[in-house]
């Protein structure tokens, strides 16, 4: 360790350890977010890169690795804050016990062994690349696990062939691809801390699902069970296999007494089929289905997620009130851009504007085609701050649309960089004479990690105007631009 | 210790040149990747296995599959961790794939495309100091121009500031002189030659200073073989038209790997006009993604 005026700074040495790029670009992303953290490197030790340590003055005194070495070098406010997060990157990236050392005890590698050092466990979660995953699930669902798989790029055959052994085996394959989940009160992925109640839902929608609890929870009411099935179980390949066991589940559990579907517009049979399902489930059920037209049948159906959760919570004698945003002033450019984090909000914002006939760019930014190489914007909200404070210098755009996902698994303070940003921009827009007006809602709960009510106020002392849903800030979107131009 | 049997795999295929045994036996993982699972065998050989979607590597096995699949072998393979170890057997009979670079027609708009591509983004991507592969792409076109102005020296020194430096398990500048390496095969003109033998005079002072698993990377490298995918990349010099589909598949490799061979093999193929190249301009990636 090595301590100065200019704060603390220490390596760690893992010997021989090899780890995929990404990881390492990840590890460092996430190491520079901690708390005191101003600086930190996850690098091969090579003469070249010991020599970059040097010269960018991050290389502790008597740091000597080999080149086959994985070196972590962090800068901080002071060694406890260093040796902090050099203890939680070393814990991310040690899987097994190092062939020099023998300082860690080895944890699980398979399935197997997993089950092994605990009989009990009765779920697996399985982030593996996805074209690894598929093996992995197997072996989880042959050992009598249900699964949640956060994995993506798992072929559609393979999903098809692993749900219709989970269906057999009365098990939840949830995923692949999915985020969320909340099982007995237990979140896992990306869930929030919502209140447990009376309200069941399946979500082949990540940020969907989420947006929908947190409304329960605001309302006063909660959830039972919030089982994720992935975003391609409604598609006509897999046919909705998950859904049917996960409603058939909700069916017959004594702790819910209203059943929320939530999913994007599924395929028509499969929608047909699914509505048909809800019908006769013995519950009152809510399908939120986005962009679909309301209707009141025997299911009543809400294209929004906003449209769903309020009836839903109302059929459970908690209605849900969403408060209006008097807007301010319309800007002179009628352009409107949505920079999203979370796919679904970003989805719905476009089904509430569309539904108005205002056309917009609306961007969900945890696309795949935007997180190559990094990680998730939820996780890392950098590379999407970046792109709002750019949004400042775009004359054609006079009004922003952002979402801020709070809760378990999101980035410790998501709140900061996107009020800089939104500052930036704001500020860049007037220094061009124009108004920029930034609208956001927060998905979150007043029992997440990072604090709603601190969240809300870090956006509101930028300037941003926080709405209480996702709906309601598309809503003054509408307002503020109804017969206005597109940005390009 | 777990051991795993991986046998039945074929047809697997094998590189030309390189002496992979048809069986190899207590071969350690040493590093699961996206893309890859890395074996070392008792002689210390490294066995990088992949699969179809994603072609083979010099001295690898590639086990074949339905496209997009990476078939259950390599699954099976996955499955284990590092420091764990595996057999490997029933390569017999695999058919072989010619990994050297072929040489044909280099388009000098499709060079200057792939190297813009990926020097654009580097301007916004990866991480700062040492986790910014920037400096390693764009010292491809320093390399370059070195090795095409005869200037030995200049070539060692930017060999000695490229290898072993940057992110990755493969530093990016390593992937980049790979990349340099394959583009100037691709050319059959004399001046690429003679750049591509000054590079490769002085490159095995400098293989000590970075990993293993690069080392096995830029050896093959000398000998004229990259793997599969960086073939493709070495087509798209040939035709822009290919380059924006090369890009968006490099972009898929690790977090910095494809896109710091890219760069590599535009300048390569590029040649000295690659030293002239302009850098990239932030404002060109907010154009692109905006």
């Amino acid at each position: 360790m090595t301590t100065t005026s200019a704060g603390a700074l220490a390596a760690r040495v893992l010997p021989r350890l090899y780890r995929d790029s990404v990881t390492l670009m990840a590890l460092a992303s996430s190491l520079e977010r901690r708390a005191g953290v101003t600086r930190a490197g996850a690098v091969m030790g090579t003469p070249g890169n010991l020599t970059v340590l040097e010269r960018s003055g991050m290389r502790p005194v008597g740091l000597a690795p080999a080149p086959d070495d994985l070196v972590l070098v962090v800068r901080g406010l002071d060694e406890d804050v260093v040796a902090a997060a050099l203890d939680a990157g070393e814990a991310g990236l040690v899987a097994v016990e190092p062939e020099r050392g023998g300082r860690r005890r080895p944890v699980p590698q398979t399935v197997g062994e997993g089950r092994a050092a605990d009989p009990g466990a009765t779920l697996a979660v399985v982030s593996t690349p996805g074209t690894y995953a598929p093996v992995v699930v197997e072996q989880a669902l042959r050992a009598g696990l249900h699964v949640l798989c956060f994995s993506d790029n798992v072929t559609t055959a393979d999903e098809v062939r692993l749900k219709a052994l989970a269906v057999r085996r009365r098990l939840l394959l949830m995923g692949p691809d999915c985020g969320t989940a909340i099982l007995d009160g237990v979140p896992l992925g990306f869930a929030n801390a919502v209140r447990r109640g009376p309200v069941g839902i399946v979500a082949a929608s990540g940020t969907g699902a989420q947006e929908v609890s947190c409304l329960l929870h605001r309302a006063g009411t909660g959830v039972s069970q919030l089982v994720g099935v992935g975003g391609r179980d409604l598609s006509a390949e897999v046919g909705g296999t998950m859904t049917d066991l996960a409603l058939d589940l909700l069916s017959t559990d004594d702790t819910t007494a209203v059943v929320v579907v939530v999913s994007k517009p599924p395929a028509a049979q499969v929608a047909q089929r699914l509505l048909a399902r809800l019908a006769g489930l013995g519950k009152p059920a809510v399908a939120c289905l986005l962009g679909q037209d309301d209707t009141d049948g025997a299911v009543p159906v809400r294209g929004t997620l906003e449209g769903g959760a309020r009836l839903a919570a109302t059929l459970v004698g908690a209605p849900l009130h969403v408060g209006a945003v008097v807007p301010p002033p319309a800007p002179a450019a009628r352009g409107v851009l949505g920079l999203y984090t979370g796919g679904t909000l970003a989805a719905e914002t476009r089904v509430v504007l569309a539904r108005a006939g205002v056309d917009a760019q609306v961007l969900d930014l945890g696309a795949d085609e935007y997180t190559v190489g990094r990680p998730h914007p939820m996780i890392d909200p950098s590379a999407r701050a970046e792109r709002v404070a750019a949004a400042g210098g775009r004359a054609d755009v006079g009004v922003l649309l952002v979402d801020l996902v709070l809760g378990f698994g999101a980035a410790a303070d998501p709140a900061t960089p996107l009020a800089r940003a939104a500052g930036t921009a704001v500020a860049a827009a007037r220094a061009d004479g124009r108004d920029l007006v930034v609208l956001a809602s927060v998905c979150g709960t007043d029992g997440d990690p990072q604090g709603l009510d601190a969240a809300r106020r870090t956006l509101e002392g930028a300037g941003v105007l926080v709405h209480p849903s996702n709906a309601a800030a598309a809503r003054t979107a509408v307002a503020l631009v109804a017969g206005g131009g597109v940005p390009a | 210790m777990t051991n795993r049997c991986i046998s039945g795999v074929g047809p697997a295929r094998l590189a030309t040149d390189a002496p992979v045994p048809d069986v190899l036996v207590t071969a350690r993982v040493v590093h699961v990747g996206r893309t890859s699972v890395v074996l070392r065998t008792a002689d210390g050989t490294l066995v990088p296995v992949t699969s179809a979607a994603h072609g083979l590597v010099p001295g690898g096995v590639c086990l074949a599959a339905a496209a997009g699949d990476p078939g259950p072998a390599l699954r099976a393979v996955a499955g284990a961790a590092p420091n764990r170890d595996l057999w490997l057997t029933s390569l017999q009979g695999a058919p072989r794939v010619d990994l050297v670079v072929p040489k044909g027609a280099v388009d000098a708009g499709a060079a200057r495309a792939l190297l813009t591509g990926a020097l654009v983004a580097a301007s916004s991507g990866g991480g700062r100091g040492v986790m910014d592969p920037g400096p390693a792409r764009r010292g491809a076109r320093t390399l370059v121009g070195a090795a095409a102005g005869d200037d030995p020296r200049g070539v060692r020194a930017v060999l000695h500031r490229l290898v072993g430096v940057g992110p990755g398990s493969t530093p990016s500048g390593d992937d980049a002189v790979v990349g340099v390496l394959a583009g100037l095969d691709r050319r059959d003109d004399a001046a690429a030659a003679r750049a591509g033998a000054a590079i490769r005079r002085a490159l095995p002072a400098v293989l000590h200073r970075t990993t293993s698993l690069s080392r096995h990377a830029l050896a093959a490298a000398l000998r004229g073989q990259v793997a599969e995918r960086v073939q493709l990349l070495v087509a798209a010099t040939a035709d822009a038209a290919l380059v924006p589909g090369a890009l968006a598949s490099a972009r898929t490799w690790g977090a910095s790997s494809g896109l710091d061979l890219a760069a590599g093999v535009g300048a390569g193929a590029l040649g000295d006009a690659a030293a002239a190249h302009p850098p990239a301009r932030p404002a060109d990636e907010h154009r692109r993604t905006a």
